[in-house]
């Protein structure tokens, strides 16, 4: 009987080593981070990771500053003090290259762990905007090369990539980004690893799921059944389930 | 930023600049709203049919949450402000996401900026002197967007209208129109077409913001209206 359900974060990602690539689902500021595999993978002790993420500018001592842009708003929930984002990696010094949409904080007077890194001269980043980073995965994930995306040419972002014209209009290559793992979260999972997510939290979780040669996934709930009509991810792009860890879950 | 600016005529606020923007907003406009003055466009949305959409991944939402009662955890813009739904929205993965944005199918976006040239170019995710930056969706935006609107305080801000730009380009050619706190211009092939003025500014007022040439629009400049009683729009002169 196929069963992806693995007891624990810490079982679930046992076999990450140093050195691995590791995308991540999630964008920091809205829910849908995985947190608990987050925690898990930082408490392996990796070294010289290379780490695929919307946003990996903050670490955690950053946490509480998420979304302190209030504007005019009436309410605005604090971050839970539990959410470990990807740049808590960056922050433990495990990170040797990013490719990321956001790798600063972009803060005059101050660095984020990633910035911080590269100022030591020991962390590489490769900034790309967030619609080429899902392309780049979605190629990964379906077993294409690369796409061509008229975002980035002319610009430091397109620099030094394959240009080719469509209808006169110049076009950047975006490669492929195959990582070793993926690692995601979702709302609920069937035993299978079909998946279904919850509203904003879907984010980037879909793309990321299937792109690595294993991906993992923390779920707030196992059901017995999904309606197949409303599955998101199908199974066969999940290799384990774990539970997240309420107290450290950003929905 | 010199002396010579006005000295008694009131401009916007954050607000007001946001207020202005929205009046351009029509119904069944799909429109991007980025982080900082843009997202204020959605104080001023509640029963018309403008589908905001917020880049990952849920479009047509409601307005802002406004209790603790009100907040779905999971439903978020991408700045974070708690939203609720309402009938007809979406929520889709990035990739659909951005599949919207770069499709061509988002009526307008409108951003915020470090600096826009007189060309329309725009300069929004590096920072002076950073090692890192910060480009989010504001790329896939400003290059695919049908129509792209940049929020800008020109008054205490220097350098931030410029014949060329001094920082990295997030995209070449792409700004339609500045919405400021002193009023509204348009970038057409280079040439910068006053619109609008906030009351109490002239064009001369106007130049001495910016290096860039101003011309008045061929119809002549009108005063910017605001279609709203909040106290909140203007600084007080």
């Amino acid at each position: 009987m196929i069963n992806k359900v693995v007891e624990s974060a810490a079982k679930a990602v046992v076999d990450i080593e140093s050195g691995a690539m590791i995308a991540f689902g999630g964008f920091v500021g809205v829910p849908g981070v995985p947190s608990t595999l987050i925690k898990a993978i930082a408490e392996r002790g990796l070294r010289d990771l290379t780490i695929i993420a919307c946003e990996s500018g903050r670490g955690r001592a950053g946490a509480q500053s998420y979304g302190t842009y209030r504007g005019d708003q009436p309410y605005i929930p604090e971050p839970e003090d539990g959410v470990y984002p990807v740049g808590y990696l960056a922050e433990l010094g495990q990170v040797r290259k990013a490719i990321t949409t956001f790798s600063s904080i972009n803060n005059a007077n101050a660095d984020g762990p990633l910035e911080a890194g590269v100022r030591r001269g020991d962390v590489e980043i490769e900034l790309i905007g967030q619609g080429s980073l899902c392309e780049r995965l979605r190629c990964g994930r379906a077993g294409l090369g690369g796409v061509y995306t008229p975002v980035g040419a002319g610009t430091k972002i397109g620099a030094g990539k394959d240009i080719r014209h469509f209808d006169g209009v110049p076009h950047v290559l975006e490669t492929a980004l195959r990582p070793d793992f993926a690692i995601i979260s979702a709302y609920q999972a069937d035993r299978f690893g079909n998946l279904i997510y919850r509203h904003g939290a879907r984010t980037t979780n879909p793309v990321v799921a299937g792109s690595g040669k294993v991906t993992i996934v923390e779920v707030e709930e196992v059901v017995d059944y999904l309606d197949p009509q409303h599955i998101v991810t199908p199974g066969p792009y999940v290799d384990r389930i774990v539970l997240s860890d309420r107290r450290l879950m950003v929905r | 930023m010199t002396s010579a600016q006005h000295p008694s005529a009131p401009s916007l606020t954050r607000v007001g600049i946001a207020r202005r923007i929205s009046q351009d907003f029509r119904e069944g406009d799909v429109i991007n709203l980025g982080v900082g003055v843009p997202m204020l466009c959605s104080l001023f949305i509640e029963d018309e049919d403008i589908l905001l959409h917020s880049e990952h991944g849920v479009l047509g939402h409601g307005r802002q949450a406004r209790t603790q009662d009100e907040v779905d955890p999971s439903l978020a813009t991408a700045g974070r402000q708690p939203i609720i739904p309402r009938p007809g929205m979406v929520v889709m993965d990035h990739a659909e996401s951005f599949a919207l944005i770069r499709g061509g199918h988002l009526d307008a976006t409108i951003l915020g900026a470090f600096q826009v040239s007189a060309q329309g170019d725009l300069a929004n995710f590096w920072l002076p002197g950073a090692v890192a930056g910060a480009i989010g969706g504001a790329q896939d935006l400003a290059f695919c967007a049908r129509r792209v609107v940049v929020a800008m305080q020109l008054l205490p801000r220097p350098r931030r209208f410029v014949n060329r730009l001094d920082l990295e380009m997030t995209a070449p050619r792409c700004v339609d129109r500045l919405v400021t706190d002193i009023g509204v211009i348009d970038l057409e092939d280079g040439t910068a077409i006053v619109r609008e003025l906030v009351p109490g500014w002239s064009l001369e007022d106007a130049q001495r913001l910016t290096e860039v040439e101003l011309v008045a629009a061929p119809e002549g400049i009108a005063e910017v209206t605001l279609k709203s009683d909040r106290n909140d729009l203007w600084t007080a002169a």
